[in-house]
């Protein structure tokens, strides 16, 4: 059997093959990265739960629970659902009244609202925030699996790829609002 | 030229095809008309959500999901894996491939088509190993599952052997079966056909009783056509036919029975599933295949590989304790009428561990495993005259213990973990441990830096230990192929760095890079003359060389989501240095011979003090997965996937030694996969799948097919 050894020249000229498609595949890569870096649009997720968060005020009554001219809508922990909210909040009213949108950063700060939108950001327990929650009359929404059983009167969740949410009547009937039976019919209800 | 263009003009539409969803996007306030009923059925698509989270991982590791693997189009397992960043999956003929994680294949060079392929990744379904003890890696055709049997796919890069077991070394893929989540009745069946006579059908039928109680039961079939005719001859450098090399009728029949045939194989599996209570559970499993396929073995032409197996899988936890046994029996012929290459096999796997959790941030799992595996070639080599592999029933098995540690401080932000395992193999005898030690340390939610170095062993393989042939060359003289026992297992040692960072909640970056060195590769030596009273022996026979393989790579890998279109490109860069490799497989001591003309200076260590690079590995090698959902009935993918020149080296080129013969070189490869889906009732699927749509006939390994573009189209029913 005959031995051979690659020559030096053959390795050579390989290697200078081997590198140069390399080179242009990777610069490739980095374009192609570079060019597809996302815009600063907002996450699809948080327009359909803006939307969802808008369409509960039609399903809840709040009876005489909303004082003055204003209907609020406060977040807690930071969430991309803001910046969609204040969208909807430009051009719709909830039951004739203006709606505002305020940022609460801690469970001290959560001022009198409407609806509480709990980020699933927050770092805050649900029992601390709730438990900081004034009153009657807000209506609290989570995103996080398992609040809706904690206390949370809405929580959303994703089942399939599609957002669902859960509803907790003990919660909404203990926040002093009454749910339509439609609502209920959608949600899935945890008691 | 025509090439190029193509790929820049695809990838260069890609970001405005992305920017124009963006646009079109639903706002905030658009969506606010929407009733109720209309939110609830719009899709969401998010990183965290259509990627099974690997971001905490310690090691460099990805999950494939069932998801992407339909929405890919992937007609088989091996195929889907070309999904994953890290990994290299050739060609050799329709259907039938080699799978190497971060490369470490055709070494040594020039040793011959038996290692050509990596033999260092531990394959397993359900946590069940499926390696191939024989000269190492996966004969991937003899699984007995397919895609519809398939949750995910998990794929551990670089050496895991602590965690593992042996031959985890280049790195672990771990095929995990699907079971009925949903309660009552479940049915997944799916056909396809299309070129080369390509016939898949596979069906499960489960049942899921209130969750206490499941059961599925599946089958599969695929048949599939070369894509060619004619058999690669080496000496001419040109497929001939078949009856110009095997002129008898009978052996040809024999050997070749299909000789369009790539592959013929069925599988059947059922899982019966029983949660006890929540600290209990069983499940058990049990299947079976049989497979004909043509490929690559260690012979001059393409040969049927037949198998049959059967299989069955215990697993069962109660109170932090998991016991696994699982059992694999059957009879393999990796080259049909082959006088030598049949035998019967069986593996055996015993686990137990006991999981320890939650002492002050610390949870222990200390257990303990054996492992055997039984080659007996008795029953079809005539072994008086020495005309099987092993002329006999040879056994491989390891005792090993093993303790796993992982530690959270400063609030989970520092993980350490820590793995341990001590292997005692029959033979070799001396004791093997395997560790690994892994850091990660998040600087903040988004953004987790990770350190890994472990080191890993191969088992020993049946071929190098108990490799027992004799071949007469004439009165007096006789060639000895001879295993050995007390060889040094193959090792791999790896530091690796890595990055993950969700940089937007749509757009996550994974960067790993790795340095490894791997020792102990072993040949088949040309040795010292043996006399005996009945003549003389020239010993050929498996010794240690001192071949050292350094590799140094790196992957970054990307995934971004946009509403309806989602981007997954990745890429390894990787280059592989040998230290002290000598092509010459003859001692110092061995007798001037044909075989070895002037072993004193042409021997094994002639090699000794020089550096070469591996030329098998692609430089550069990768691939994106590109899905659009157009419609919520509708679905695009394509899945590019390419490979950067590569050479393999085998022992036919130190036989012809011209740079051509034995010597494969092949071009950089673009192969773009596409796949459209139109799904009726969320439960029945249409699709046409295109592979290899710009027609690449660039050869991806040694003696293979030359591969052919391919279109198919079928029926996916999910209930």
């Amino acid at each position: 059997m005959i031995k051979y050894i690659p020559n030096k020249n053959y390795l050579l000229d390989s290697w200078q093959i081997k590198w140069k498609i390399p080179l242009q595949l990777l610069m490739m890569f980095f374009l192609i990265c570079s060019f597809t870096l996302p815009p600063d649009e907002d996450n699809e997720e948080y327009n359909i739960k803006a939307a969802f968060i808008y369409r509960f005020t039609n399903y809840i009554d709040w009876d005489s629970l909303i004082p003055g001219k204003e209907f609020t809508i406060g977040i807690i922990g930071s969430s991309p659902v803001k910046s969609q909210l204040d969208e909807i909040a430009k051009t719709k009213t909830v039951k004739d009244k203006k709606i505002i949108i305020v940022q609460f950063n801690k469970p001290e700060d959560i001022g009198p609202c409407q609806i509480l939108f709990i980020s699933q950001k927050t770092s805050f327990h649900l029992g601390d925030i709730l438990a900081k929650v004034p009153g009657k009359g807000t209506l609290t929404i989570s995103e996080k699996e398992g609040y809706a059983k904690k206390g949370a009167a809405i929580n959303f969740i994703e089942v399939d790829n599609k957002l669902k949410f859960e509803a907790n009547p003990k919660g909404i009937s203990a926040a002093g609002l009454k749910a339509s039976s439609q609502l209920l019919k959608l949600a899935i209800i945890v008691e | 030229m025509r090439f190029k263009l193509l790929l820049i003009g695809f990838f260069f539409t890609i970001p405005f095809v992305s920017h124009g969803l963006g646009d079109s996007l639903s706002t905030a306030a658009h969506l606010s008309d929407f009733s109720l009923e209309e939110l609830m059925n719009i899709p969401i698509y998010s990183v965290s959500k259509t990627e099974e989270s690997t971001f905490d991982a310690p090691l460099s590791s990805t999950v494939i999901t069932r998801e992407e693997i339909k929405k890919a189009g992937c007609t088989s397992i091996m195929e889907a894996l070309r999904l994953c960043p890290g990994v290299i999956v050739r060609e050799e003929t329709n259907g039938n491939y080699t799978v190497d994680i971060r490369g470490l294949d055709d070494l040594p060079p020039n040793l011959g088509v038996y290692f050509l392929a990596n033999s260092t990744t531990l394959v397993m379904i359900d946590d069940r190993p499926v390696y191939n003890y024989l000269h190492g890696g996966t004969f991937w055709e003899t699984l007995p599952v397919d895609l519809n049997d398939v949750e995910k796919i998990e794929v551990v890069r670089g050496p895991a052997a602590a965690m593992y077991g042996p031959n985890a070394e280049s790195g672990v893929i771990n095929i995990i079966t699907r079971k009925p989540e949903k309660k009552g009745l479940y049915i997944v069946a799916n056909a396809q056909y299309g070129r080369y006579n390509t016939g898949i059908a596979n069906a499960s039928l489960g049942y899921n009783f209130k969750d206490k109680f499941s059961v599925i039961v599946s089958g599969n079939f695929q048949t599939r056509e070369r894509t060619q005719s004619g058999y690669y001859n080496v000496a001419s450098n040109q497929f001939i036919p078949i009856d110009s090399f095997v002129t008898n009728d009978s052996l040809r029949k024999a050997r070749y029975p299909n000789p369009n045939l790539a592959m013929r194989k069925y599988g059947y599996n059922a899982l019966f599933n029983y949660k006890i209570n929540k600290n209990a559970s069983i499940s058990v499993q049990a299947g079976g295949q049989n497979s004909q396929v043509q490929d690559i073995f260690a012979n001059e032409f393409l040969t049927t590989a037949l198998s049959t197996s059967y299989y069955a899988n215990i697993k069962a936890r109660v109170y932090g304790v998991d016991l696994q046994a699982s059992y694999l029996t059957g009879t393999q012929t990796p080259a049909a009428a082959n006088d030598n290459q049949k035998w019967n096999f069986n593996s055996t796997d015993i686990l137990l561990d006991y999981h320890i959790t939650q002492v002050k941030n610390l949870d222990i799992t200390p257990g303990l495993s054996y492992r055997r595996s039984v080659y007996d070639d008795r029953k079809y080599a005539n072994v008086a005259n020495m005309e099987g592999l092993f002329n006999g029933r040879v056994e491989s098995y390891t005792f090993a213990a093993f303790l796993r540690g992982d530690y959270k401080l400063f609030q989970d932000k520092l993980r350490l973990v820590a793995a341990g395992r001590l292997d005692k193999f029959n033979a070799p005898s001396k004791l093997y441990f395997s560790w690994q030690f892994a850091a990660t340390y998040k600087l903040s939610e988004k953004h987790l830096l990770r350190i890994v170095e472990s080191r890993a062993n191969r088992a020993p393989l049946f071929l190098e230990t108990y490799y027992n042939i004799t071949i007469p060359l004439g009165p007096g003289l006789e060639i000895l192929g001879l295993g050995n026992q007390h060889l040094n297992l193959l090792t791999t040692d790896m530091l690796e760095f890595g990055y993950r960072g969700k940089i937007r909640e749509n757009l996550e970056v994974d960067i790993e890079i790795f340095g490894t060195s791997t020792k102990n590769f072993t040949n088949v030596i040309v040795g010292a003359l043996d006399s005996t009273a009945a003549g003389k022996n020239l010993v050929f026979q498996f010794q240690d060389l001192p071949l050292v393989a350094r590799q140094i790579g790196g992957t970054i890998s990307v995934n971004y989501v946009l509403g309806k279109f989602q981007f997954k490109p990745y890429i390894t860069i990787q280059h592989t240095t040998l230290f002290n490799y000598s092509p010459y497989a003859v001692s110092p001591n061995a007798p001037v011979s044909p075989f070895s003309p002037s072993p004193a200076t042409q021997n094994i260590n002639s090699g000794m003090g020089t550096q070469t690079s591996n030329l098998a590995t692609p430089t550069v090698y990768g691939g994106a997965y590109i899905n659009f959902q157009i419609t919520s009935h509708l679905n695009l993918n394509f899945n590019p996937y390419f490979m950067s020149q590569y050479t393999q080296l085998d022992n036919d080129n130190l036989t012809y030694h011209d740079g051509i013969r034995g010597v494969e070189n092949v071009t950089p490869k673009f192969i773009m996969n596409v796949m459209i889906s139109y799904t009726f009732f969320k439960k029945l699927t249409l699709f046409a799948n295109f592979k290899n749509c710009f027609s690449d006939k660039t050869r991806e390994f040694y003696r293979g097919d030359i591969p052919g573009f391919m279109v198919s189209g079928g029926v996916n029913f999910e209930f």
